[in-house]
């Protein structure tokens, strides 16, 4: 385990909901259970929306309204904690130079 | 998703993702001048162009330009169909400040490549937008580069086309994230 600040925060959810998932889901399918931390705080909405914040302010929400399997909810955490940048492909013009001519 | 549950009829009000013709859409471009209102011979009303470096300066040839209160400026302007990206709360509650952003037609794209790169919206700076019969729309796509503030009163006298169905719109703003920040909704 790395122990940047980020990581320390996936690592400390990841294991709160390893615990919720073992707790139960059936009795409270979609609620995601997540300990306070130094690194992050939680809230869970009724709809189910769990929002991980950092300390100086949210982070990143994510929508929980659905049974989530243990892996299913350790990849949707580590997509949000560590989300990936993706590619924009280029294009060969500049769409500036051509006229609009509706 | 085809063109058929693509776009539907404007509603009576504004609303984000309309569909609107004749829409200005303006790009700063150098060399920018400031401009000031002067009364030409015989009275008719014309514009001075000053030096943008000058002109921001606070006085050029006599003349004072305040831009913390704001001036006019020479802008580049294209007039073409745009998109509404206000939110609809937005565009009800202030009437000064609307965005749009510009539509360009595909056909105008050569490279085969390149229009498949729009199609499948691989370059999130653009955004396609499908043919539609029903509306006379030709295959298109919006140009997220080029979001223009414009005060609502500048579309009254405009045509609102059509409006982006529900799945559009949300398609609409998964670009709009993408392009902002490289990173999925979720």
């Amino acid at each position: 385990m790395e122990t940047s600040a980020l990581d320390l925060g996936a690592h400390v959810a990841f294991t709160a909901v390893q615990q919720y998932v073992t707790a139960g889901v059936a009795t409270h399918p979609g609620a995601l259970l997540v300990t306070v931390s130094p690194v992050f705080g939680h809230t869970v909405s009724p709809s189910g929306h769990l929002r991980l914040s950092a300390i100086g302010g949210p982070l990143v929400a994510v929508h929980t309204n659905q049974v989530l399997s243990l892996k299913e909810a350790s990849m949707d955490l580590d997509r949000i904690t560590r989300p990936t940048q993706t590619e924009s492909q280029p294009l060969s013009f500049e769409p500036d130079d051509y006229p609009l001519g509706f | 998703m085809s063109g058929d549950n693509f776009y539907r009829p404007a509603d009576v009000q504004l609303c984000q993702g309309d569909v609107v013709d004749e829409v200005p859409s303006v790009h700063l471009r150098p060399p920018m001048q400031a401009i000031k209102p002067v009364s030409l011979r015989g009275n008719r009303p014309g514009f001075e162009a000053h030096p943008w470096e000058a002109a921001l300066s606070g006085k050029v040839g006599g003349v004072r330009f305040d831009f913390s209160r704001g001036e006019n400026v020479s802008a580049f302007c294209q007039c073409s169909r745009a998109v509404v990206l206000s939110f609809d709360c937005e565009i009800d509650q202030d009437r000064k400040h609307l965005l749009v952003a510009l539509i360009r037609p595909l056909a105008a794209v050569q490279r085969v490549e390149d229009q498949n790169t729009i199609r499948e919206n691989r370059n999130f700076g653009f955004w396609y937008m499908p043919a539609d019969e029903r509306f006379k729309f030709d295959e298109s796509y919006l140009d997220l580069r080029r979001i223009t503030c414009l005060d609502q009163a500048i579309l009254g006298s405009t045509r609102r086309l059509a409006s982006l169905s529900h799945d559009a719109l949300r398609s609409l703003q998964r670009q709009l994230i993408l392009y902002l920040t490289r990173r999925e909704l979720v």
